[in-house]
């Protein structure tokens, strides 16, 4: 027993030693998928902030009087080791309720991602962002966009659709240290899936650095 | 002995003077002055003496009832039979509203506030009875002539004491009662002679005589301090809230409808103290919860010069109140505390209340997010008048909630208002007599700080909601 003692922290320091022996080779990355947390259908004839249809929703119907605000709440804890160089892209998977690909292909062309100019939480509507002084109420009903930064989608290999933020994590959350995440649009009526949807529910991707060091595998 | 004869007729003549001076004479036109139970003598016009009727009539009941109960062999009793005897009575040619505070208790004026009859607290004073008496059976007439015989009867310390002369009326003229019970009742309200009683410790007995003291010191007629005997109140209200535009709650708050019971067994009659419970069910669009659960402290002070000093304690327990009110910012516990000042002048009542509401937090989940709202502490001051108008109350009330700070945040979102105000005031209208009190108010939102309103609040039971609310309340004092 009292060389076990002995021996598992000098194994333990070899280990760690061994990489840093060999030289910093490689930085491994991982995907790291969480669903949207900030979920909110707003819809001009709605206009209780408690509504229960505009939240856990299994599926949201969208048309250009109803839209979608989302957001990652925790994002900004992320957000340094979040890898945006080297081709690495943060996005926004939503799941339009489609049959089939050619559906999927109109949907795609009807919708945008917009970043939001203005902070909001769950009890938001058509007419305000939050309850609370002047500042909660949008300029623009439905949500106060900044048009300068609405992203297009593009269709997965799982026939998801895709918005790449990335120009947005730079500038809002890295740069101005703001989350007030996004407003989806749509053109025309259509449906996505809800947060209550399970794998299906919209969600947000990206790479991180895991900062473990591995040897090179040359 | 020689000298009697020739005194004699000056002790005649400063007699007849002495009685004439108590009784209501119809000719007295001269200044007004402070006869019956403080009234200014204006009514003493038109005074014709009654000789037979319904009033006569029920006065040989009266008599026939003492008599019945052996109510001369009770200790502080023993004129009431005399006096109910002997009081010359007369009859007003026309009613006079109950405008005293001494008219109103129940023996004393009808439901429409006109009075039945009046007496003098002194020993052989005359009766004066109202064409609104005529309207009382005999039973109720006899009941009168003996509560006014009492005012008369008993002993000085205790014959203006509206409550224990009610109470010996009523042990004298209940159906079934007994000289014992009587008795009972008289040992409780009619002190012992003056050198025992200073040996007795400050109990419910000397109430009277401590209500003289209060009186003395009050400089106001004796009934203007009657709740201070029957301070006790178990009262129904209900609340409709007006709600805001813009609620921060997640549940849709239509009113409420609160139960509420404050009773006063501690402390001595100057300075009581009592416990109250409010339970409440809310009301919501499509279905009613248990509210908050209100347990107060409320505790009279100090009295004098007219003032009634309080203090008050409230904390309101949401530990009983559904998944939903709980998940609201609704939902914290409330606790309150204040002092309340107030002034009954004859026909003007002024209360001033201040108070301070403790900080506190409630957590409220939407979708997949928690809020944590937190709020600071809250000091409350109001003021209130109302007009007098018999057992009438007309008037309203302005309050100023001044909150340190109100903060909600939860995931990316982040909201803090700083300092704000909630300035509301309304009108409010109460019948209130001894023993019952019927109001309706309204507290309403007149002026705010970024847009806030009363859930900002989140005080149910105290504030309310929304954009303010108006209450209807029924009450029964004891």
């Amino acid at each position: 027993m009292k060389l076990r003692r002995i021996q598992l922290p000098t194994l333990l320091t070899a280990l760690l030693l061994t990489p840093a022996a060999c030289g910093i080779q490689e930085i491994v990355d991982s995907e790291r998928l969480y669903p949207l947390d900030g979920v909110k259908l707003v819809k001009a004839d709605i206009d209780s902030p408690s509504d229960p249809s505009t939240t856990q929703q299994p599926e949201y119907a969208l048309d250009p009087s109803a839209r979608l605000l989302l957001r990652f709440e925790s994002l900004g804890t992320y957000a340094n080791e979040i890898r945006t160089e080297s081709g690495h892209a943060i996005e926004v998977l939503v799941n339009p309720r489609v049959s089939n690909h050619e559906e999927l292909e109109t949907v795609r062309s009807k919708l945008q991602l917009c970043s939001l100019a203005r902070n909001w939480m769950m009890l938001a509507t058509w007419k305000r962002g939050h309850p609370f002084d002047a500042s909660g109420k949008w300029a623009k009903p439905g949500g106060d966009y900044d048009s300068e930064q609405c992203f297009q989608p593009t269709i997965t290999e799982k026939e998801e659709l895709a918005f790449d933020v990335t120009p947005w994590l730079i500038q809002e959350v890295r740069g101005r240290g703001r989350n007030y995440g996004f407003v989806l649009l749509s053109t025309s009526s259509l449906r996505i899936s809800g947060d209550a949807s399970g794998a299906q529910s919209p969600r947000i991707r990206w790479v991180r650095s895991t900062g473990i060091i591995h040897p090179r595998k040359d | 002995m020689k000298a009697i004869p020739r005194l004699l007729p000056r002790l005649l003549l400063a007699l007849v003077a002495t009685t004439t001076a108590g009784l209501p004479l119809p000719s007295a036109h001269a200044s007004p002055a402070r006869v019956g139970n403080g009234d200014d003598g204006a009514d003493l016009e038109h005074l014709s003496p009654l000789k037979s009727g319904s009033i006569m009539q029920a006065r040989d009941r009266a008599l026939a009832l003492v008599r019945k109960l052996n109510v001369s062999g009770i200790s502080g009793l023993g004129f009431l039979e005399p006096e109910i005897e002997r009081s010359p009575l007369f009859l007003s040619s026309e009613d006079l509203p109950a405008n005293l505070e001494q008219d109103q208790g129940v023996f004393h004026s009808s439901m429409q506030g006109k009075v039945f009859a009046r007496t003098l607290s002194e020993p052989h004073a005359a009766t004066r009875f109202y064409p609104a008496a005529k309207s009382l059976h005999a039973d109720q007439l006899a009941s009168l002539h003996i509560h006014e015989a009492l005012h008369r009867a008993l002993p000085e310390e205790v014959r203006q004491n509206e409550a224990a002369v009610s109470a010996l009326t009523l042990a004298i003229t209940t159906p079934g009662t007994t000289h014992d019970s009587v008795a009972a009742v008289a040992e409780r309200w009619i002190p012992e002679a003056e050198t025992e009683a200073d040996e007795e410790p400050e109990t419910e007995k000397p109430a009277a005589k401590m209500a003289t003291e209060l009186n003395s010191s009050a400089g106001a007629t004796l009934a203007q301090d009657a709740r201070v005997r029957q301070p006790s109140l178990f009262s129904y209200e209900y609340r409709r809230y007006n709600p805001a535009e813009n609620g921060i709650s997640t549940v849709s708050l239509r009113g409420a409808h609160v139960l509420r019971s404050d009773l006063y067994p501690f402390g001595s009659e100057q300075s009581t103290i009592g416990i109250g419970i409010e339970g409440s069910v809310v009301q919501g669009s499509s279905k009613t919860w248990m509210g908050p659960l209100g347990i107060s402290g409320r505790m009279r002070l100090w009295s004098g010069r007219g003032f009634d000093v309080g203090a008050w304690g409230m904390v309101a327990l949401n530990v009983l109140s559904a998944s939903e009110l709980k998940n609201s910012p609704l939902g914290r516990d409330a606790t309150s505390a204040g002092l309340s000042i107030r002034k009954d002048l004859r026909f003007l009542t002024i209360e001033n209340r201040i108070g301070v509401t403790l900080p506190d937090k409630a957590k409220q989940e939407v979708g997949a997010v928690t809020y944590n709202h937190e709020f600071g502490s809250i000091v409350l001051a109001s003021i209130s008048a109302a007009a007098r108008l018999g057992a009438l109350r007309i008037g309203g009330f302005a309050e100023l909630n001044l909150a340190d700070n109100y903060r909600v945040s939860g995931g990316a979102f982040d909201f803090e208002s700083g300092r704000y105000r909630l300035l509301s005031g309304g009108p409010r209208i109460s019948y209130e007599t001894l023993d019952f009190v019927a109001s309706l108010s309204g507290n309403l939102l007149i002026d705010a700080t970024q847009n806030a309103n009363f859930d900002y609040l989140g005080n149910l039971l105290g504030q309310g909601s929304g954009q303010g609310s108006w209450v209807a309340s029924l009450g029964v004092y004891f």
